[in-house]
């Protein structure tokens, strides 16, 4: 085999593990710098893998795809956590080696062609969570661990009984040759599903995100509801396959958990005066867009759900780190950011556009995206769940507008804010995703088709 | 062939990047991209050839190529998109004129806001792909949100957030209706969407065209929908207003004509009646709260109500081209008014009318200016309110027979509260504070006096365009 041969997804995955290894090295002989430029130097390089080596077949004796979809989600995981690393308050090398290791996990999530794969990758992802929320051992920060650890048990502890009820009557493991039907695998079925349903932040499953979201560092609640969240969801994906045909009324079902979804949080959120809980909770509505495509269940659905999660990862990314930047300075609660503007007119700027991103204000991505969804969704004819998405957006409207409102409030006044070089980098990187997928969406949206139709 | 439209968008779009990146120069850029687009337009105006008609000047570059969500950006205009788009780069001109001399605070941001303004509601106008319009519609609403707020008087954190939600719940029934649409008939392309009408069925038809209203409605706006409008124009600063009461109104009713238009066929036989109850209940409302109003920017707010109100008429009536020319002489009379509100404003420090007094002492070339504007918007012969009304109320009574006479008594009311304005404000003893305008900076004002004179003088310049 020569090395043009080696799936690209491997060596991604390979690059990413010497940088956990190299930050294991590091830590273990002591040495502070240079770390961090060498994890991004290495994740950086992972990016143009998808390029240069052939996408296609399989790696891990065929557990893996290496198809179009686990390239797409692998760059967002690598944009994501690029960012999430340059955002790190303590960049300490178990921190950086517990990014590297989250987003092998992801990656193997959204390439997994196997339960057994798919459940060991979503703890992958997971566990490595635990220690960057806990890095500073304040009473907030624990309290945001552990809960955090509680719900990934629980949903683990239902993961692994769904898996083991799908795949003990087939005899095997591999996705494809499940033929699940009965009782005993609707049951396991469920218990998948719902185990799923508390990463992917479906409503009510998701009571655990605006504590974990507020009280963690917010650069990890930036890497949560961008990266981990749409691992969740690229794992859905591949494993809906099998439970599609299991639920005669897929469509209804998932669209009634997306209406709630994507009601109940938005209202709340209303209500909130931290600023991290209100995006937090905002988040969970957007889950409850990407829902919709889950609903639609179509080629074409697949492909809105990616082009979505990938404008929200970078929205989603953009904001905490704006907004992690401002709770350094002592300013949590929104009536507290007022005249932030003044303060810092470039991060109040950002954090502006991420916002009304979010709301999916043109030009930015999160119009294109989340219009592509309304689209396919009305499409496919659910008109009702689209008048329901279209009313949350106008809702969301306020609470978005109330931060920006704040921000520009000219009376206020007080000392500059200081950001550090990395943070505002990685505001830079969201910051021009943002605007090129907003400017010129053809390309990523092809992209996303491609993605879609590799799942087949 | 050179692209005039998207030069026409580009240039005010450009200038508001430039005004972010050189704010040393953020007055001489902003004029200048302006003028230049006023330029284009005039250009564009000429080389319309109303004899061919239709769509003309157009380009088309595709944005999206997924099956089922092509957007394209497509831009044309004809004789309906023409005299709007033109009155937009118009008032940009002026409002960046205004502002130069208002505006102190933050003058780079400003300037880019509204020439970014100018731009947006421009494509609103030249849009032919519906998801086009869509972006161009929420666009503004941001960019409107952002005047109000950052450069709005004591209460606009209220006035922006009342805007936003009020003409956001518009923008989601217009969202709804193009995506109606767009998916019944295969295409968003404005072109090929209503063209495919028929494939849809008579219940979405009425569906879509119901959104459509509601949309129209909020944002044009008509009782009992117009109550983020008197809020918005007062906190609004006076190039906020200029915009807002010159041709963000527009958007409402040109997306009634444009989308509603060929979908009225299908309509219940009650659809005319209902439009014409609801356009004279705002004339008459809107005159009526003129009456008792004490806020000089109120009472311009409500008689734009009024003016809206009559524009709904005349689209009830079925003669689009004497609606169109109504718009476009509001767009100029009520930005005027609202130039010289600003101006009072200034020098008085007050827009309490019952405080006002003696302008005509103290500004005496304003209080003329002030009378003279008041008196146009109410119907002045040799202004251009005069046609627009005469033609909209003619067009009424061929429809409606008598009873499209009934808003004529709106225009009582409005020619009772004119006389109460001018003799409150300019006769009556007052303060001595003001001061006239002089030089370059009444230059907006002459703009748009001499704008308005040679439409009323000469209407042809306008209906001339619609097609013989």
């Amino acid at each position: 085999m020569t090395m043009l041969e080696t799936p690209a997804v491997t060596v991604a995955l390979a690059l990413l593990l010497a940088g956990a290894l190299a930050s294991v090295l590091f830590g273990a002989a002591g040495i502070k710098r240079g770390l961090r430029p060498l994890i991004i130097a290495l994740l950086a390089l992972a990016l143009p893998v998808f390029a240069l080596f052939p996408i296609g077949g399989a790696a891990f004796n065929g557990m893996v795809s290496v198809d179009a979809f686990a390239a797409f989600f692998t760059v967002l995981f690598l944009i994501v956590s690029i960012v999430t690393i340059l955002g790190l308050e303590s960049p300490s090398p178990a921190a950086l080696a517990s990014v590297c290791l989250a987003t092998v996990g992801m990656t193997l999530a959204a390439g997994a062609r196997d339960l057994l794969m798919l459940y060991l990758a979503i703890e992958l992802s997971s566990a490595p969570l635990y220690a960057l929320l806990a890095a500073k051992r304040t009473p907030r920060r624990l309290e945001s661990a552990m809960k955090y650890f509680v719900v990934s048990i629980v949903s683990s502890a239902l993961l692994l009984l769904g898996v083991v009820l799908l795949a003990v009557p087939a005899g095997t493991t591999a996705i494809a040759s499940l033929a699940p039907f009965g009782p005993l695998a609707l049951l396991g079925a469920g218990l998948f599903l719902a185990g799923l349903a508390f990463k992917l932040g479906i409503w009510p499953f998701s009571l655990w995100i605006p504590d974990v979201y507020e009280l963690g560092p917010t650069e990890i609640a930036g890497f949560l509801a961008g990266a981990s969240k749409k691992a969740a969801f690229a794992a859905l994906l591949r494993a809906s396959v099998v439970l599609i045909p299991l639920f005669a009324d897929w469509t209804l079902a998932i669209s009634v958990l997306a209406a709630l979804t994507m009601t109940v949080p938005n209202l709340i959120a209303l209500a909130q005066d931290d600023a991290r809980r209100l995006v937090a909770y905002s988040s969970i509505t957007h889950a409850g867009y990407l829902l919709m495509g889950v609903a639609v269940a179509s080629t074409a659905g697949y492909a809105a759900l990616s082009f979505h999660a990938l404008a929200h990862a970078t929205l989603a990314a953009g904001a905490f780190l704006c907004l992690g930047v401002f709770a350094a300075n002592k300013l949590r609660r929104i009536d507290e950011c007022a005249g932030v503007a003044r303060r810092s007119p470039y991060l109040a700027g950002a954090l502006t556009l991420f916002l009304l991103g979010l709301a999916g204000m043109p030009i930015l991505s999160g119009f294109w995206s989340k219009l592509y969804l309304f689209v396919e969704t009305a499409r496919a004819g659910l008109v009702w769940l689209v008048v329901v998405a279209v009313v949350n957006s106008v809702i969301a409207l306020y609470y978005y507008f109330r931060i920006i409102r704040a921000m520009y409030d000219r009376d206020a006044a007080g000392r500059t804010i200081l950001v550090r070089t990395p943070t505002l980098w990685a505001v830079a990187i969201c910051l021009i995703a943002t605007l090129v997928i907003g400017l010129w969406p053809g390309p990523f949206l092809r992209l996303a088709t491609i993605a879609a139709q590799a799942l087949g | 062939m050179i692209p005039i439209l998207s030069i026409l968008l580009l240039l005010p779009a450009l200038g508001a990047v430039a005004c972010i990146l050189l704010p040393k120069h953020t007055r001489a850029i902003a004029l200048g991209s302006a003028l230049l687009a006023l330029w284009v337009a005039g250009t564009a105006w000429v080389s319309y050839d109303a004899a061919a008609g239709g769509f003309q000047m157009e380009q088309r570059i595709q944005l999206t190529s997924a099956p089922g969500f092509d957007v394209a950006y497509h831009v044309g205009v004809d004789w309906l998109a023409l005299p709007l788009v033109a009155l937009t780069i118009l008032l940009l001109v002026v409002s960046v004129l205004v502002s130069q001399r208002e505006v102190h605070a933050r003058q780079g941001a400003h300037h880019a806001t509204l020439l970014a303004l100018g731009s947006a509601v421009s494509l609103v106008f030249l849009a032919r792909d519906l998801l086009l319009l869509f972006l161009a519609w929420e666009l503004v609403l941001a960019l409107m949100f952002m005047l109000i707020l950052r450069w709005g008087l004591e209460n606009r954190r209220y006035a922006a957030m009342k805007f936003l939600i009020y003409t956001g719940a518009g923008s989601g029934a217009l969202l709804i209706a193009i995506l109606l649409l767009g998916i019944g008939t295969g295409t968003f392309s404005l072109d090929g969407a209503l063209a495919g009408i028929g494939s849809l069925s008579a219940t979405t038809r009425v569906w879509i065209l119901f959104l459509v209203l509601l949309a129209a409605l909020i944002k044009m706006p008509i009782v009992p929908f117009h109550t983020w409008l008197p809020d918005a124009h007062v906190q609004a600063p006076t190039a906020g207003s200029i915009l807002l009461a010159g041709v963000l109104l527009k958007m409402g009713a040109y997306a009634l004509i444009r989308v509603g238009g060929p979908l009225v066929a299908s309509a219940p036989s009650w659809w005319a009646q209902l439009l014409f109850w609801l356009g004279t209940v705002t004339v008459l409302y809107g005159a009526w709260v003129c009456i008792a109003q004490r806020h000089l920017k109120r009472l311009i707010a409500y008689a734009s109500i009024g003016h809206m109100g009559l524009v709904l008429v005349g689209i009830a009536a079925g003669s689009v081209a004497p609606a169109v020319f109504l718009m476009v002489s509001h767009g100029l009379l009520s930005p005027l008014l609202f130039a010289l509100a600003g101006l009072v404003h200034e020098r008085t420090g007050t827009f309490d009318i019952g405080a006002l007094g003696g302008l005509a002492r103290t500004m005496p070339t304003t209080a003329w200016a002030l009378v003279v504007a008041a008196l146009g918007s109410m119907g002045l012969p040799g202004m251009s309110g005069f046609i627009a009304e005469i033609t909209t109320l003619a067009a009424a009574t061929a429809s409606f027979g008598m009873v499209g006479l009934v808003p004529v008594l709106g225009l009582v009311l409005t020619g009772g509260y004119t006389a109460l304005l001018i003799t409150r404000t300019t006769v009556n003893a007052g303060r001595g504070a003001g001061g006239d305008e002089t030089g370059v900076h009444s230059l907006p004002f002459l703009i748009l006096f001499i704008s308005t004179v040679l439409l009323g003088v000469l209407p042809s310049l306008l209906f001339g365009l619609v097609k013989p």
